[in-house]
């Protein structure tokens, strides 16, 4: 089920400052960003509980041709 | 040799003016005229600064006879993304919004290439704030593909595409974000290299992407890419993430050949849109890589799509965060396009986005794993149908437009979220007489074995030879 509705789209940028987007632009938004979130929620239910960015420097360090 | 300068390759030409064959002022006269003769066919220029050029190049010349040793780039003429700053001088992302911006430094990467005698001809054209891969621009005009004015030049680095396949300049920077090097080179025809993240220094140039941003070079030929980058790669203090590995001599590496190299094609996702004769490219290719002597082999790889969309949610919330000043109080001064690239980043939740940076690491090491397990490179298409038209890629073609788009980056954004190398060979043409090409991608800091790669296949065919009758 999305979690990212219009109505919140329209919420966000109002509580930020910003112009709320029409009604078709906000629909287009939550659809965007409900699917980064799923590809987030993916990534994220195999993480380690000690992960953190600055671990992709070791891994290219480990994996870098010899 | 006069008539025929802008024929030469970079390293052709650097070696000439090294042994005064050519003068620097004779190179930079043909370069400068040939680049105004073209400028209203390709568009690739956004500010051409020839007094300047023609005064170095003089210089150049008075340094060799004065006995200087010349640099490795000494007198070769360069342009290069309109992104790069230069103290003092107008550098304009592409944009509306910094038409007039002017640098307070130099980049690293055009200090280290001026360091090695190269010199600066002008600004290329470019994606507004490097966004978006086909060359469109509303507010400097879109860039042309020299092979075909109607067919889109690429983007984000459209100018650089465009003048290395035109013949303008010897060589150019761009950069890199989910493929802004490398589909220009594909669309072009030219070489193209995506570097490892933290080869180059990002310092001075404009930044889309914290995480994903990468500088990379645009040639004719794979040696003239490996000597770009044997002059620019390497640590820089004022680039934290940049990498304190020594650099390669990446051009005495060529002659190592490719006899013991192991090349992986992927049986998924990679393939999914090619089209037949994208396909047939591809294999003729690996044949040429098979005759050279390197051992071609199926590998399985993981989810690309996976690593894409997560790669959407860094620069979309990286982007978002630089450009939020603006989005906020000149929204109108954005190309539609490139506003609803950086909006969705305004939504998403940090939570997200630091579980998408987290989750590189253990992507990455999988991709190794997978798609690079017993071989040296992966070999896939550039891009997996053919050119597409300016038309049809243009804003308000509906749900085929954007597809086509999308499509268009869907084997090179990997890459970046990855960190590793991506390097772009031409090879051959399609039914439409636009280029087609492979991409070699590598683990990280890879680079040499890439460059020997594309190299033997260079030096086994001829489609980097091959010019528009411009």
């Amino acid at each position: 089920m999305a979690r990212i509705s219009d109505e919140l789209i329209a919420a966000q940028a109002v509580s930020a400052g910003r112009k709320p987007p029409s009604p078709e632009r906000a629909k287009a938004l939550a659809a965007a960003v409900e699917l980064m979130m799923q590809a987030a929620d993916d990534a994220a239910s195999g993480l380690a509980f000690e992960s953190e960015p600055a671990h992709i420097v070791i891994a290219m360090d480990e994996t870098a041709a010899r | 040799m006069s008539d025929d300068i802008h024929l030469l390759s970079l390293v052709e030409l650097a070696d000439a003016i090294a042994t005064r064959e050519l003068s620097a002022i004779e190179v930079m006269t043909a370069t400068v005229a040939r680049a105004e003769r073209l400028q209203p066919v390709l568009n690739c220029f956004i500010s051409l600064q020839a007094e300047a050029a023609l005064e170095s190049a003089a210089a150049a010349d008075a340094a060799l006879a004065r006995g200087e040793a010349p640099g490795p780039l000494h007198g070769v003429p360069l342009a290069h993304k309109d992104m790069f700053y230069r103290a003092g001088h107008v550098t304009t992302c592409g944009s509306r919004i910094r038409k007039d911006f002017v640098p307070d430094h130099d980049s690293t990467a055009l200090a280290r290439l001026h360091g090695a005698g190269a010199i600066y001809l002008g600004g290329l054209n470019m994606a507004e704030f490097a966004t978006g891969p086909t060359g469109h621009n509303e507010h400097w005009g879109d860039c042309r593909n020299p092979w075909n004015q109607n067919h889109i030049s690429g983007g984000s680095s459209s100018g650089s595409g465009s003048a290395i396949a035109g013949r303008v300049v010897f060589g150019a920077l761009g950069s890199d974000t989910g493929g802004s090097v490398r589909l220009p080179s594909a669309c072009n025809g030219v070489v193209g290299l995506k570097t490892t993240a933290g080869l180059v220094s990002r310092h001075g140039i404009m930044p889309l992407s914290h995480t994903l941003d990468t500088v990379g070079p645009l040639t004719r030929t794979v040696r003239d890419a490996a000597r770009i980058v044997s002059v620019i790669a390497g640590h820089d203090l004022r680039d934290p993430t940049s990498s304190n590995r020594p650099v390669p001599d990446y051009e005495a590496a060529l002659a190592e050949g490719v006899q013991s190299l192991r090349i992986g094609v992927p049986t998924s996702y990679f393939y999914d849109l090619a089209t037949d004769e994208v396909r047939a490219r591809m294999e003729q290719s690996l044949d040429v890589l098979r005759d050279c002597g390197a051992t071609v082999v199926e590998v399985s790889v993981p989810d690309i799509e996976r690593i894409n969309n997560l790669s959407n949610v860094i620069l979309s919330s990286e982007a978002a965060a630089i450009h939020e000043p603006w989005l906020v109080s000149r929204p109108e001064n954005y190309q539609e396009q490139v506003r609803n690239r950086y909006e969705p980043g305004l939504h998403v939740p940090a939570v997200k986005y630091i579980q998408a940076l987290a989750a590189r690491a253990g992507l990455l090491r999988e991709f190794v794993d997978t798609a690079l397990d017993g071989v040296d490179a992966l070999h896939t298409p550039a891009i997996p149908f053919p050119i597409p038209t300016r038309e049809e890629t243009n804003v308000g073609g509906g749900d085929r437009m954007a597809a086509m788009v999308a499509g268009l980056s869907t084997c090179t954004r990997a890459a970046n979220y990855l960190g590793g190398p991506g390097l772009i060979v031409p090879c051959g043409f399609t039914e439409s007489g636009l280029p087609a090409a492979f991409q070699l991608m590598g683990r990280p800091f890879s680079e040499t074995t890439l460059f020997r790669l594309g190299h033997a296949y260079q030096q086994a065919t001829d489609w980097h030879t091959r010019a528009p009758d411009l």
